[in-house]
Formats: C-alpha cells, structure tokens, sequence
C-alpha cells in the first residue's frame, strides 16, 4: 500500500512543464486601422478559420493600398514574418506572404493577404477556375476578376467532408470537372459521409456551393452555423439565369440513414439581405436564417415545377421576389449595406441530411440579371 | 466468458498436479538438515522454513493504472483515477533451498482494468465510431481513458525468509493478454486534423469515443515485488507490485506517441499447503 501511495504522488507530482504551443494560426486580423475604409464593417476584427490561407480585405475607393499595416492575433506564443503592424505595400493587387511559426518553433503556416479596392462579385459564373487547397484533398472555386484571383467569395461543404474522408478531389461532394455546357462547370454529388458523420447525426453530405464562407471549426458542432451566406452587393439583382442537369441518386434516406420513399430533389436560391442592424451590428445569414430572417430583402428560388430530373443541359430562370414588405434603398445599396448569396445543393432537404446518396447537379453559365442602375 | 474461466481454471488445477510431480522427487534428507541447523542457530520456528516444496493458493484485489511512465508532458492535468474490478487468483509453488532463500513460480489469472481522466494538450488522438470512421490528429482538452486488460501471468521470483513469519520476494513475470481493451473519449476541446496546422474541429460537451482493441500487445512481462506476512497457521496476507516493462501497445501502433506500462498492486490473503 505504502509503495502504491508512493507511485501514486510520484504520478501527480511528475506533470512536467507545459510543451510549448506547437499551434501557428492566425486567430483574427485586427483590421482597425482601416476601419474607415473597409466595405464589411465587422471586418475590424475578422475571423480567420483554421482552414484560411487566403485572407482578403475589401476596401472602399480611396484607400491608399500601398500602405498598409494589418495587424495579427495569433496562437499564444506563436511569432508572424513580416511583423503585425507593420506596413506593407498592398497596391496594384500585390499579396504579402506571411509566416507564422509556432511558439515551439516546430510548426509554420503561410498566409497570402491581399488587399482590394472594393471588387463587385461578378454576375457571371462560368465555374472557369479551381484550384487544390492546401492538402490537395478538395477543390476550392474561385473567380477570376481583371487578373485578380479572388479566392473568399465560393466556398462549400468539402472541407467538412475532408474530415471523415479519404476520396480522392473527384470524390467529394463538390468539385469542378472539364465537361460544361461551356467550357467547365460545377458538379455537385450527394455523398455518404462516412461512418463517421453518421455517427454524428450527418450521414449524408450533400453537394454545395454558396458565395460565403464555411466555419469547419463547427463542422461536427453546427454544421448549418457553420455556412454563413453573402458578400457585399452593390446591384439590384432581378432574375436568376443559367444551365442545369440533374440525376436523382437510386435511394432516399433520413436523417439516420434509413432508407424512405420519394425522389432526391436540388435546390438553387438566392438572397439579398440588410448586412447590418438597427445598431450598425453585423449582421450574417447562415443555414439556420437564410430564408427567415427579417433582415432579407430579396428572395429567389427556383421553384418546384422547374426542377426537372434530366441528363441535358437544361436553361432554368427565376425571379427575385420582395420580402418583409423591404425594398432596395439605393443608397444604402452604394455604403455596403446589401450582402448577395447564392447557393445551390444537390439535395433540396440537405440541411436536414435527407437525401439520396448519389444525386448529382451540374451547373454552368450561370448569370445574375440585375435592374439597370440609372448610373 | 464462463468457458474461458472454466479452461483457466482447469489450466490452473493441472499447473498444480505437474508442479507436485516435479516436485515430488526433490532431496527432503537435505531440507530435514538445513532444518535442524537453522532450528539450532537462529530459533526459527520451524513451522516457517519448510524442508519440503510446498505450494499456496492467493486471491487478491488490485490497485493501479496503464499509465505512462514518466508521464509525457502532453498530459497537464490528471483530472481522475479508477481502478475498475481488478481481481487475481493463483497457484504458487514455493522451492525451499536454504534456510533464507526459496524459488516461487506460479500461475496467475488475473485483471488489471483502470479508467484515467486527464487534460491533455497536443495529444496524438484518433477519434472513431461505431464504423470504424476515424478522424487523426492532435487533441487539446479532456480525454478520458480506460485500459482494461485480463491476462494468465507466471511469476517467477526469489524469495527470501526475514523471519519465520514474513518474507520478501523479488523476481519477473510473463503475462499473456486473452483480452485486452484500450477506450475512451474526448470532450471540451480541439482536434487538429493530422497535426497542429490541420483543420480545427471542435467538440464540446457531445464525447467523441476511441478504441484501440486491436492494438493491444499479447505478451508483457515486467519485474515484480512483493513480501508475504503469517496470519494464521496456513493463512498469510501478501503484497506485490507489478511494474510492466513492455509497452502496452504493439509496437507499430503510433496513435499514442509514447509508451504506456501497467503498474498494478495486488494485496490479498494466501492459503499454503503440502
């Protein structure tokens, strides 16, 4: 017993030192010093997810990009090159490389940021450009403005999927692929999440695509939370255009995976909404508002009669309509205060990851027709 | 779970009868002498000494942990200790040579079972489901493990006499796993997706669970102490610590960055006969 007890306080007293923090993140990108220039107020303080590797900062007309100094929270310990703070010549779209190296020296992520004069999301998607991210698992899409590669506005569900998977990039639910109506298109597949995200109550991933950002973080937590919706706009939009297929996968399943009636669906909408309160708060739709808030201005959604099972190339088209009796205000439409989202699924009940493994959306030469400005 | 107590049990009982064979031949002219030397010189009673092999059944209950040894500075915080039914019973042959020293060899069916709470920072983890759907990385938070091992053990060990009535012991043992689990779960804290710059996943309050069953070594020996003291005529009480010297877990398996040892103390009573 003696010897026991003796191994014992030798087991409590024996914790040795902490380990240095072998973390190297960007946790935020304190951005006060352009507070004054900035298209998205709350990106004072924007967050950087663990799956960033591209931080982009709009800013409004005005702002001398060739000097300017964001500043950096990182993991406890952790060290940045170039230093935070200091000033950095962003103009004529160059990107400043940095690198964080962690507090036990051990670990280092780069980051790529850049600054832009306000770039408008454009209103024709031709889903031209992809690129592997930074574990060559998934595709990211991206849109390529005046030579500018801006990486922040698509974003999907891959990285969430890349959690319980071992696909190869043509495995996941959403990826880009040679064969469009024009040139390349999207392809979004329903998928089985693996084991793993049945366990978790998500067996299903359902291919997506959505102009916003995805929080993996809460991947496992909150998976409707964690895809949050839009970008500034500064057009009315009025209708929706563009080209589709698609092939219902062979069985429905619920949400526990269990096999029940009926035919897979896809959905394509999109929304305009108020991207501030009452109070000048940020405000940022995600899965759980996106069609409820009151904060929404314009909604569009292919309706139901539309959406066909085919295999050809099929033109859709949809209008916007007004909600919560709002109106665009043009000039809250010229600070900034409209976020536009779209977002297309190839499983109409995906958020409640109900589906058919295997249905497939392909999209392609996709417009936005927005009301003429009387510019 | 019935037949394989059976089969060990008939196992053990057979130990006994081979045991007593071997030992039936051993030189009892010998032990009379060393008898009566140790009678005459040091007063010991000769009910302890005995000139002949002889033999002893032991139940005991066990404390102690499948721990890390020392623990790696990963682990910060050990946040709860269990031991969970940790049990053994064995067959002892005892071989007298002198008036001190005896060799014991014996036959050990036993458990050594424990569940550990711990906050942990950078933790290689790898977190399953029921399927088998993994998700490796390293893990900041709380993590909760339980090893639970039942095994057939033979010690082998020096004993040596002090007095007529206690004695102490030292020696090695050879353990063979029929079942061995390794489980757990994380909660309240992070996992990075492959290493400390992967993905963050978060997990709070909901545990995610582990197992690494199939990791699980077969064959562990370590060295052991212990010391035996006389209760009551054929009756005694004893103590041994058991230090594994072999990792728990097989040698290609890296889930668990560095090697963990079974350290378990056993006390209990021991009945000796001829």
């Amino acid at each position: 017993m003696i010897i026991l007890s003796l191994v014992g306080m030798c087991m409590a007293s024996c914790i040795q030192d902490e380990p240095l923090n072998a973390e190297a993140d960007i946790l935020q990108c304190n951005l006060s010093s352009d507070k004054e220039y900035l298209v998205t107020a709350s990106d004072t303080l924007m967050e950087v997810t663990s799956i960033m590797n591209n931080i982009t900062i709009f800013v409004k007309p005005g702002c001398d990009l060739s000097k300017r100094a964001p500043r950096f929270i990182l993991t406890e310990g952790a060290t940045i090159e170039p230093a935070s703070g200091s000033v950095q010549d962003f103009s004529n779209n160059k990107t400043v490389k940095y690198t964080v190296t962690s507090q036990s020296g051990e670990w280092k992520r780069e980051y790529t940021v850049a600054y832009y004069t306000f770039i408008s999301l454009p209103t024709h998607f031709g889903f031209e450009h992809y690129q592997l991210n930074e574990s060559n698992k998934y595709h990211i899409i991206y849109e390529e403005v005046d030579g500018v590669d801006v990486m922040s506005w698509w974003n999907s569900g891959n990285p969430g999927f890349c959690l319980a998977s071992s696909a190869g990039p043509d495995g996941y639910p959403t990826v880009c692929i040679e064969e469009g109506y024009k040139g390349r298109c999207v392809k979004l597949t329903t998928r089985y999440a693996g084991s793993f995200g049945k366990a978790a109550g998500m067996p299903i991933a359902p291919g997506n695509l959505f102009v916003g950002t995805f929080n993996v973080q809460q991947a496992l937590k909150a998976p409707l939370a964690a895809t949050r919706f839009g970008t500034p706009f500064v057009e009315e939009p009025d209708s929706i255009v563009g080209y589709y297929k698609y092939i219902p996968g062979p069985q429905m399943t619920d949400g526990s995976y269990n096999a029940i009636g009926g035919t897979d669906d896809f959905n394509i909408y999109a929304i305009l909404y108020e991207n501030t309160d009452e109070n000048g708060t940020a405000v940022m739709l995600d899965g759980t508002n996106s069609l409820t808030s009151p904060y929404l201005v314009l909604l569009g959604q292919m309706p139901a009669k539309d959406r066909k099972n085919t295999s050809e190339w099929t033109r859709f088209s949809f209008p916007f309509k007004a909600m919560n009796d709002k109106k665009v205000n043009k000039e809250r439409m010229a600070k900034y205060g409209y976020n536009f989202g779209i977002v297309f699924s190839s499983s109409l009940k995906g958020d409640d990851f109900t589906g058919a493994v295997g249905s497939e959306l392909y999209l392609d030469e996709i417009d936005i027709v927005c009301k003429k400005n009387d510019k | 779970m019935r037949r394989t107590i059976l089969k060990i049990a008939i196992l053990m009982a057979s130990w006994v009868m081979m045991a007593q064979g071997v030992l039936a031949n051993y030189p009892q002219e010998m032990s009379a002498d060393t008898l009566k030397k140790v009678s005459a010189k040091d007063g010991i009673e000769v009910t302890r000494v005995r000139p002949y092999p002889y033999f002893e059944v032991r139940a005991g209950f066990g404390i102690g942990g499948t721990v890390p040894f020392p623990l790696p500075p990963q682990m910060r915080k050990i946040e709860g200790f269990k031991p969970l039914g940790n049990f053994s019973v064995q067959t002892l042959a005892n071989m007298p040579f002198n008036e001190h020293w005896e060799m014991l060899m014996g036959l050990r069916f036993e458990r050594k079972a424990m569940t550990a709470d711990a906050t942990v920072k950078d933790y290689n983890m790898s977190i399953q489901d029921d399927d088998g759907g993994t998700i490796t990385g390293r893990w900041t938070g709380f993590v909760s493990m339980s090893a639970d091992q039942i095994m057939l053990t033979m010690p082998l060990e020096a004993t040596y006499n002090i007095t007529s009535k206690g004695c102490i012991r030292a020696g090695l043992y050879f353990s063979y796993v029929t079942r061995g689990k390794f489980y757990g779960e994380v909660k309240n804290g992070y996992l990075r997706e492959g290493n400390p710059t992967g993905a963050k996943i978060e997990i709070d309050e909901e545990p995610q669970t582990f197992e690494f069953n199939d990791d699980m070594r077969r064959f562990q020996w370590g060295w052991t102490v212990g010391g035996e003291w006389r209760l009551y005529k054929a009756f005694s009480f004893f103590v041994d610590l058991d230090w594994g010297l072999n990792n728990v877990f097989v040698k290609d398996f890296e889930t668990i960055s560095f090697d963990m040892f079974p350290i378990f103390g056993t006390v209990g009573i021991g009945y000796s006969f001829k």
